[in-house]
């Protein structure tokens, strides 16, 4: 089986590295995170403006700067994760691949765990791509130091150390509901044989998901869409110094994991069901 | 029944899509080594039976069996042996043909880079391969197909449709193709087409579904055979002809097929006791000059369009009628 998945992997991987979207949308997620550093200053200068205020924020530094710049480019690897994952299997039907790769020796369960495993391999390497990038252009433009507080500046928030460890901590967390995504995206793909329907219904489901986490804070808790950009918005809680953040992301970090984590393996198990009990004609 | 006797078993193989039957009751026995052409007019379950032979459609009622070993049980393990083209042959537009072939030949195993060349040359597409998918031609993606099919060596090969969209050089391509699978590999060949004188020339063996349903199956050379009780003339005077033939006792129904402006005539005589000898005989000593007089030769297009031209018996049956 693992053979066969491996192969199915590759395969898979091949398929979407010659897909021009793909190298398309990296190379805007990474001009987006290169560009964090003026994209924050113009924020900042936009909201002082707004305010009346003179200076900038106080409290942005390198670190908020990275984290601000890993979100914005986050939200173009969530879209385009969705686009690829919903388009995956319908686009196939349309095609008439689904039916070449149906009638040779392939367990549709594991070519849907490649599908989803190829797709999440390769955002998931944007994303680190964007982080990376993102942590160049906010060394380069304000520097990447121990936090302090700006009223008590000898007095260090959180060290280098701690807050590399907490982007790098950031960062694999956000691995999770990415791939809980591409798994919800992979399923809506195969409910339609229609490449832009799929992709409608992938993001009305989000949509659907996020304004019930919105209406309900409990449910909230336990959508992976309301987890897709915790991880680095307790990062930038954290380079802001607000009490009590580090509690917060040691309590909520692990739930972004696993709650995720449910979501990917139902979307991809619901996936898999469904493509293995459906005729292809 | 031993692995070797048969490819391909089906019993009672049935498919309904909601109400409507598109496969009914089918048995299906094909020989190894055999190439068996499936015909029918449109909606008569060809597709949906190639379909049920390759798990992609389950059937609602019925089994197949594939090389022995029951489809639903033995899936992976059958479809290793099996290659097809499945109605419009289909690829990823983005990639060339060349990757398109690689990709299904890892997911099929064993296929190297030369085994990949040698199926693009086969089917005459050699000095294409790395052109994208997109840029081909009907024909040309028709062929690519086939060597898909073939791609990963398959004792059995199942072509829907094989010929759709072909140039004459192409279709004679594909022709000798598929004797060449059969007659120097032993693959056995499933052919689903429309061009009824491709299946005489190409199958040795034909199945016509109608309706779901199977109403002939049988050796082309049987089922095409010269019918000595029916005599094709050609006369040089049909007017003389048809009324000397009528006044024969030992002659049935006398059809005249073609007259030609000189006032000669193909006629189709149906023998009642007299012999061809003697009519050629009786016909040229009451004037007429007999250029032609052979029995009868039924091709496929005349057994398809008895069998089709009959009501529908069960074609797109519902449930409950």
């Amino acid at each position: 089986m693992i053979g066969r998945l491996w192969t199915l992997y590759r395969v898979e991987l091949s398929k979407l590295l010659a897909r021009r979207l793909l190298w398309v949308g990296a190379v805007l997620v990474i001009l987006l995170a290169l560009a964090g550093p003026s994209l924050s200053g113009a924020a900042a200068a936009a909201r002082a403006a707004a305010e009346g205020s003179a200076g900038g924020d106080e409290f942005q530094n390198g670190w908020t700067v990275l984290a601000g710049s890993v979100t914005r480019a986050s939200f173009l690897i969530w879209l385009l994760a969705v686009v690829l994952s919903a388009s995956s299997v319908a686009e196939e039907a349309s095609w008439g691949t689904l039916r070449v790769i149906c009638a040779r020796p392939v367990r549709r369960a594991e070519w849907i765990a490649a599908k989803v495993l190829a797709l999440w391999s390769l955002t998931a390497a944007i994303l680190l791509a964007a982080v990376f990038a993102a942590t160049a252009s906010a060394e380069l433009a304000f520097g990447l130091y121990d936090v302090v507080d700006p009223l008590f500046p000898d007095r260090v928030t959180h060290s280098f150390g701690d807050m590399r460890w907490f982007v790098l901590a950031a960062t694999g967390a956000s691995l999770v509901p990415l791939l809980a995504l591409i798994g919800v995206g992979t399923f809506c793909s195969t409910l339609v044989d229609h490449p832009g329907h799929a992709t409608g219904a992938a993001v009305g489901a989000l949509v659907l998901l996020s304004a019930a986490g919105g209406l309900s804070p409990g449910f909230g808790e336990y959508s992976f869409v309301d987890q897709l950009f915790v991880p680095f918005r307790l990062v930038n809680d954290l380079a802001n110094q607000y009490t009590g953040k580090l509690r917060e992301f040691n309590e909520d970090l692990p739930r972004v994991v696993w709650v995720s984590g449910l979501w990917a393996i139902a979307g991809t198990q619901l996936a898999a069901l469904r493509l293995t009990l459906r005729d292809v004609v | 029944m031993s692995d070797g006797d048969y490819v391909v078993e089906a019993e009672a193989l049935s498919k309904r899509f909601g109400k409507r039957w598109a496969v009914r009751e089918l048995d299906l026995a094909i020989a190894r080594g055999a190439v068996c052409g499936l015909l029918g007019p449109n909606g008569a379950g060809k597709s949906t039976t190639l379909r049920m032979l390759l798990g992609l459609v389950r059937p609602t009622h019925g089994a197949v069996r594939l090389f022995g070993a029951s489809l639903r049980d033995a899936r992976l393990h059958v479809l290793k042996r099996v290659g097809c083209l499945i109605e419009a042959p289909a690829f990823y537009p983005h990639l060339s043909g060349r990757k398109n072939l690689e990709l299904l030949g890892r997911i099929s195993g064993g296929v190297d880079a030369a085994r990949v060349q040698a199926c693009l040359e086969r089917v005459g597409l050699g000095d294409r391969g790395e052109d994208r998918t997109a840029g081909y031609s009907t024909g040309m993606k028709q062929r690519l197909g086939l060597a898909a099919a073939i791609l990963h060596d398959p004792e059995f090969v199942l072509l829907d449709e094989p010929l759709n969209g072909l140039d004459p050089p192409a279709v004679l391509l594909v022709r000798r193709l598929i004797r060449s699978l059969a007659e120097e590999e032993g693959k056995t060949v499933l052919v689903s087409s429309h061009m009824l004188h491709e299946v005489e020339v190409t199958c040795d063996h034909v199945v016509l579904l109608r309706g779901g349903r199977k109403v002939v199956d049988g050796k082309v050379a049987e089922l095409i055979k010269p019918d000595h009780a029916r005599l094709e003339l050609r006369v040089n005077d049909g007017e003389a002809a048809l009324g000397w033939l009528r006044a024969q006792a030992g002659v049935g129904e006398v059809e005249e097929e073609e007259r030609g402006p000189d006032g000669s005539a193909s006629l189709v005589v149906s023998l009642a006791g007299a012999e061809s000898a003697q009519l050629n005989r009786g016909l040229i000593e009451a004037g007429v000059e007999v250029s032609s007089l052979a029995p009868r030769r039924r091709s496929l297009e005349d057994l398809f369009a008895e069998l089709t031209a009959e009501p529908a018996a069960v074609g797109a049956e519902e449930e409950g009628a």
